[in-house]
């Protein structure tokens, strides 16, 4: 497992819930399996600071919750809406912006 | 996971929640999501071949510091703080007695500009001043109001200035009092020492209300905007 900086861990993570969410409504616990099951366990993520990010994806009226009951326990699904889809356009936007940058200065430098 | 299993985990996660909500920031809709949380995560932990202890373990360490978690959740849900209503307030305060205020200071300039041209201010003038207030304030609370309806999610940190603003206009309304004020007991009062008393008075009363309300207007800008800089932060 990859030891990423804390910082870099949390810029990606709204732009990965939104991600995930975008394929389907999810609840917490899967979305933290998905986004190690995408990264092949190589991202770190202290799995207890997923909550709050998903607290405020809501308060901020990016995705809508349900509590459902499923085998008699409790379970809060939280699906994207319209303006979460705009959010997760803009913010892919502004990552692949990054990246393009990043391979374009780190591409291994061909000799002459 | 037998019954005792059951109960030990069930223990455990109460435990976090109640470590987590020591300050009253969680909602049951956020303990019904941890709770789930730690009984899927020790339910594969236990299906991987760990005992649940183990398992609890485990599942506690991956969760993370509970210290810094709450910390999130407190910058996600500053209403659950008490003193934010406070701030809130404040803010509704400034804004509507800031729009009265400014509306002052414009009926003050138009009354001194209209007596510098050399008219006199009758009764019946006057008269004019109330209806004219009561339409800039009906209309200025209007556009505040209409303002907060367009704006989809009602951040009030993004306010963090209006204390400020109000703060500034208290400041200069203050000022023209103050040289009216002037005039008004120069004019008043012939006796000289009535008058110096009277506007002692008054101006002992003028400074503590500008102390007061500076430092009341300081600190819930700053308290909205520590809060607006915290909603840059990625959770």
């Amino acid at each position: 497992m990859k030891n990423i900086s804390k910082d870099l861990v949390a810029a990606s993570c709204i732009p990965l819930v939104l991600s995930i969410l975008e394929e389907g409504e999810d609840y917490g616990y899967s979305i933290i399996k998905k986004v190690m099951a995408a990264s092949n366990n190589q991202l770190e993520w202290k799995e207890g600071s997923l909550y709050p990010v998903l607290s405020k994806l809501e308060k901020n009226g990016y995705v809508n919750s349900d509590i459902r009951t499923e085998n008699g326990r409790k379970r809060k699904y939280y699906t994207i809406n319209k303006p979460g889809k705009s959010k997760l356009a803009e913010l892919r936007e502004e990552w692949l912006l990054i990246t393009k940058t990043m391979d374009t200065l780190w591409i291994p430098k061909t000799t002459i | 996971m037998d019954t005792k299993d059951y109960y030990i985990v069930k223990e455990e996660i109460a435990l976090v929640i109640s470590e987590l909500n020591s300050k009253e920031i969680l909602s049951s809709q956020d303990k019904i999501e941890i709770e789930d949380h730690f009984y899927c995560d020790v339910e594969e932990l236990v299906n991987s071949g760990l005992s649940t202890k183990e398992a609890l373990l485990v599942a506690r360490s991956r969760f993370g510091e509970l210290d810094g978690i709450r910390e999130d959740y407190e910058i996600v849900k500053p209403e659950s703080n008490l003193l934010y209503f406070g701030v809130i307030g404040i803010l509704i305060f400034s804004c509507v007695k800031g729009l009265y205020v400014a509306i002052d200071i414009l009926s003050n300039l138009f009354w001194y500009t209209f007596s510098v041209l050399g008219q006199s201010v009758r009764k019946d003038n006057l008269w004019l001043d109330i209806p004219a207030r009561l339409f800039l304030f009906i209309s200025g609370i209007m556009l505040m109001l209409h303002f907060v309806k367009r704006s989809k999610i009602i951040n009030f940190n993004r306010f963090w200035y209006i204390p400020l603003i109000y703060l500034l206009l208290e400041v200069l309304g203050g000022i023209l009092d103050f040289f009216i004020l002037q005039e008004f007991f120069r004019r008043s009062f012939h006796n000289t020492d009535s008058h110096a008393l009277l506007l002692q008075m008054e101006n002992l009363n003028i400074i503590s209300w500008f102390l007061g309300l500076s430092i009341i207007s300081i600190i819930s800008s700053f308290s909205l905007l520590k809060l607006k800089r915290n909603e840059n932060r990625y959770v």
